[in-house]
């Protein structure tokens, strides 16, 4: 008896677990034919300082099987920012650090594109926006537009 | 040992592809309706040829947002003869009759889309991407051949230099006017064609 309700109750605790929301993911992923093609982050070390420009980065990682699409003219949109500046309303990326794939040392599968951002006030401000990017494998490009967040403090 | 290297290299197909000012190589290809379209038939017009997949997003957003999306149209308008061709492999992204077909409706496209499966055309022509485009003028020789146009995202929103040109109206108003084309040979963006090897 003991041991057919332990066995509920693993039962029961199996079904929470599969039911309960995931935890929300800290970056952005595309899963494309059931396996992931990127990461994108958003990141900035800082520190920040009203009316001083400085870099956020942007980093595309490849999954296996696909690489960085080096000929994609990667943008990023600002959008719902707030309390910064950017270079324009299509900022174009310049590809910055680029880690080459371990299988394929020409191509590159992690690449950070340093984005240019001027705070405009001391306090909490927010850097939002679209990032349009291409990875690609032996079989197929993928383009993507995913938007991306981050908060920052500005002294 | 040292032969293994030399059969390597007679291994690959030939790329050779169509070359400026020289004749376009001659095809005749099925359309999504099994009817044969030969290029031979165009004599004494000038004919675009444009590489085709309905699946990558390249083409998707240049027939949607970007620089193909009343080309065509607009051109055939002119009497310009436009073909697009797929030339992916069976069982490759986009391949075959029925995607052709589905993309082509899809994207309102009004002109004929020809099936290369083998590749056999796509290789004479050296494509390697979709979109890849190439201009014959009324002579039968190649004028241009290349992007469609200069932001190689295929929605024209990041066009080199700041201004988005479209080389293929370009180098059809040149033809036109019977003037050599500007810029006639431009590197194509996009996907690559799903050849079988």
């Amino acid at each position: 008896m003991l041991r057919q309700i332990r066995q509920l109750s693993l039962v029961a605790l199996a079904l929470a677990a599969c039911t309960k929301d995931p935890a929300p993911a800290p970056k952005a992923e595309k899963k494309a034919d059931d396996a992931p093609a990127y990461e994108l982050n958003l990141a900035a070390s800082g520190p920040w300082a009203a009316g001083q420009a400085s870099n956020a980065a942007v980093t595309v990682t490849a999954k296996p099987g696909f690489h960085v699409n080096p000929e994609y003219p990667v943008t990023f949109k600002p959008e719902g920012s707030e309390a910064v500046k950017f270079e324009g309303e299509r900022v174009a990326l310049t590809p910055g650090t680029r880690t080459p794939c371990a299988d394929k040392a020409e191509d590159a599968c992690k690449v950070e594109f340093p984005l240019p951002v001027t705070p405009e006030k001391p306090g909490p401000a927010k850097v939002a926006g679209i990032v349009a990017f291409s990875v690609c494998s032996a079989d197929k490009c993928l383009i993507e537009k995913v938007p991306v967040t981050l908060a920052i403090s500005v002294q | 040992m040292r032969i293994l290297p030399l059969l390597t290299l007679l291994a690959v197909p030939a790329f050779a592809g169509a070359e400026l000012g020289k004749p376009a190589p001659d095809f005749t290809l099925k359309d999504v309706d099994g009817k044969d379209v030969s290029l031979a038939s165009f004599k004494g017009k000038t004919v675009v040829l444009e590489w085709f997949n309905p699946e990558c997003p390249y083409v998707k957003a240049a027939h949607t947002k970007g620089s193909l999306t009343d080309s065509a149209k607009r051109q055939q308008k002119k009497g310009i003869v436009w073909l697009s061709i797929n030339s992916g492999a069976a069982g490759k992204q986009g391949a075959g009759v029925e995607k052709s077909k589905a993309g082509a409706k899809g994207f309102n496209m009004e002109n004929p889309v020809l099936v290369d499966e083998a590749g056999t055309v796509g290789k004479a022509y050296g494509a390697t991407n979709t979109p890849h485009l190439f201009v014959i003028d009324p002579k039968g020789n190649v004028a241009y051949r290349g992007a469609i146009d200069n932001s190689p995202d295929g929605e024209g929103l990041s066009p080199q230099g700041g201004k988005l040109i479209n080389y293929v109206d370009a180098a059809l108003d040149d033809v036109a006017a019977n003037r050599a084309v500007k810029t006639p040979d431009t590197k194509a963006y996009g996907c690559s064609v799903k050849y079988a090897n």
